[in-house]
C-alpha cells in the first residue's frame, strides 16, 4: 500500500468518524482494475485505493447527491469539473468536502478483449492544465514526484473525424460518463421530430457528435472520461479541446479554473 | 444533369423582408436557395444548422440584422459568436468552414442579398458537394 493511499484512507476515516460527511466517494479495487465506490462507514475506509487506473470522474455523482454532505476524492480534472458544476449552480460547494489527490496522469483503460500493454498513459493527460484540483479541503501528495509520463500523441487528421464518428455505436457512454452532461432532458431528444433518432443512423451520428461538441464547448474540463468510457475509442477530448481553444482565444476563459467565473456561453451580456 | 449546390438560408425577421425586397426590386437569386424565416437570428439553434448539413445542404447561410442597427446588439453578437464557433468546429472535423456564413442584411437590402447569395453559391460550387453520408464511412 502506498503512502498516498494510506493518507487518503485516514482522511476518509476521520471524516466519517467525526460525521463531517455522510459518504465518501472514492475508488476501490475491482478485478485487475478499479471501480467507483461509496464509503459510508468509517471501518470501510480501507476499501479506498488510489492508482493510475482511476480515470473515472467522480464529480458525475455529485449532482444526484445534492443536499447530502459528501466527501469526494478528486484528481485535478475532477476538481475542475466540481468548479464548473458549482459555477453552473448544479452543486453546492458548501456541502462537498474535496479530498484532492495529486495526479500523475491516468492510464488508458484496458478494453475487454484487448491484448495491448496493460498501462499506456492516457493521451489527454498530456494536455492537462493542472494536476491538482483548484478547490481542495484536503490535499494528498503524489508518491512519485517529477514530470508526468509523456504519452504517445497520435495525431488525428481533420479528414479522419468523419470516419471516426462513423465508428460510433451511439451507446451514450460518453454522455453517461461526462460530469457536465447533466441535463435531465437531453436536447438531442427534445426536438419534435427528434434531432437524432434513437436508432443508430450513420448520418445522424454527425449531428449527434457535433451537437455534443457544441454543448461541451467552453465547459469541457478535458477530464477524458468520455474518451476512456468510449468502447470504440473515439478521441473525443481532442475535439472538445479544439473548441475550448476557441473560447480561450476569444474570451480568455479556461473551464473550471475559478469558482464564481461562469462559462461565457452561459451568460448574457448586453454588449455581446 | 449538372450538380447544383443546395443552400439553406436562415433569415431573421428583418432580413427576411430584405429577401422579399429582392423580389420587389426585381433582383433574382438562384432557385436552389431555400430560405427559412425565424423570429430572430439568435433563436437559431446551432444543432439545426448541423442538421441542415446532415440532411444534404451544401452550404448554410445565416442572415441577421447589422449590430449597428439594433436597439440591443446582443442578438446579432450571439449569432456571430455561434457561427464563428461552429465554423471552428467544422474546420476541426475537416469540413470546409466556408460552407457556413453569416450575412448582415437589413430589410431594405434586397440587392445586396441577391448579389451576396450568387457570389457565395459560386464559391460553394467550386467546393463541390458536401456529402456527409458518403464521407462518413468507417475505415479499417
Amino acid at each position: 500500500m502506498s503512502r498516498a493511499e494510506d493518507e487518503l484512507r485516514s482522511i476518509a476515516r476521520s471524516l466519517l468518524e467525526n460525521r463531517v460527511v455522510e459518504l465518501v466517494l472514492g475508488y476501490e479495487r475491482y478485478g485487475r482494475s478499479v471501480r467507483p465506490c461509496f464509503v459510508s462507514k468509517p471501518e470501510e475506509a480501507g476499501r479506498l485505493v488510489w492508482s493510475p487506473e482511476c480515470w473515472f470522474n467522480l464529480a458525475k455523482y455529485l449532482r444526484s447527491l445534492r443536499g447530502r454532505r459528501v466527501g469526494v476524492v478528486a484528481k485535478g480534472c475532477d476538481g475542475r469539473s466540481i468548479v464548473e458544476l458549482v459555477n453552473e449552480n448544479q452543486v453546492d460547494r458548501g456541502s462537498i468536502i474535496v479530498i484532492a489527490v495529486e495526479c500523475t496522469g491516468v492510464n488508458r483503460p484496458v478494453k475487454y478483449g484487448s491484448t495491448g500493454a496493460a498501462s499506456i498513459p492516457a493521451e489527454y493527460c498530456g494536455r492537462c492544465v493542472s494536476r491538482v484540483s483548484p478547490v481542495a479541503d484536503y490535499l494528498v501528495k503524489a508518491d512519485v514526484q517529477g514530470p508526468p509520463e509523456e504519452s504517445p500523441g497520435a495525431t488525428v487528421h481533420a479528414s479522419d473525424w468523419l470516419s471516426l464518428f462513423a465508428k460510433c455505436l451511439k451507446c451514450s457512454a460518453c454522455v453517461k460518463a461526462c460530469p457536465l452532461c447533466y441535463c435531465t432532458e437531453c436536447s438531442i431528444e427534445g426536438f419534435k421530430p427528434d434531432l437524432v433518432h434513437r436508432l443508430r443512423d450513420s448520418k445522424e451520428l454527425f449531428t449527434f457528435h457535433l451537437t455534443r461538441a457544441l454543448h461541451m464547448a467552453g465547459r469541457c474540463v478535458e477530464c477524458g472520461a468520455c474518451e476512456s468510457a468510449c468502447p470504440v475509442e473515439i478521441p473525443l477530448t481532442r475535439l472538445y479541446h479544439e473548441l475550448n481553444e476557441w473560447f480561450r482565444e476569444n474570451y480568455s476563459y479556461v473551464p473550471g479554473s475559478r469558482i464564481g467565473e461562469a462559462p461565457p456561453a452561459l451568460v448574457f451580456k448586453e454588449d455581446g | 444533369m449538372a450538380w447544383k449546390p443546395r443552400v439553406i438560408v436562415f433569415t431573421c425577421w428583418c432580413s427576411s423582408s430584405g429577401v422579399d425586397q429582392a423580389g420587389f426590386e426585381g433582383f433574382t437569386y438562384p432557385p436552389n436557395v431555400s430560405t427559412i424565416r425565424v423570429p430572430c437570428s439568435a433563436i437559431i439553434n446551432p444543432s439545426l444548422i448541423v442538421k441542415a448539413f446532415e440532411k444534404g445542404a451544401d452550404a448554410v447561410l445565416v442572415t441577421a440584422c447589422r449590430p449597428s442597427e439594433l436597439r440591443s446588439v446582443a442578438p446579432s453578437r450571439i449569432t456571430e459568436a455561434r457561427v464563428s464557433l461552429l465554423r471552428r468546429l467544422l474546420k476541426t472535423i475537416g469540413v470546409e468552414e466556408d460552407r457556413l456564413r453569416i450575412l448582415w442584411i437589413s430589410s431594405n437590402e434586397g440587392g445586396l442579398f441577391s448579389r451576396e447569395v450568387s457570389r457565395i453559391l459560386g464559391e460553394v460550387e467550386r467546393l463541390g458537394p458536401l456529402n456527409i453520408g458518403g464521407r462518413m464511412v468507417e475505415q479499417g
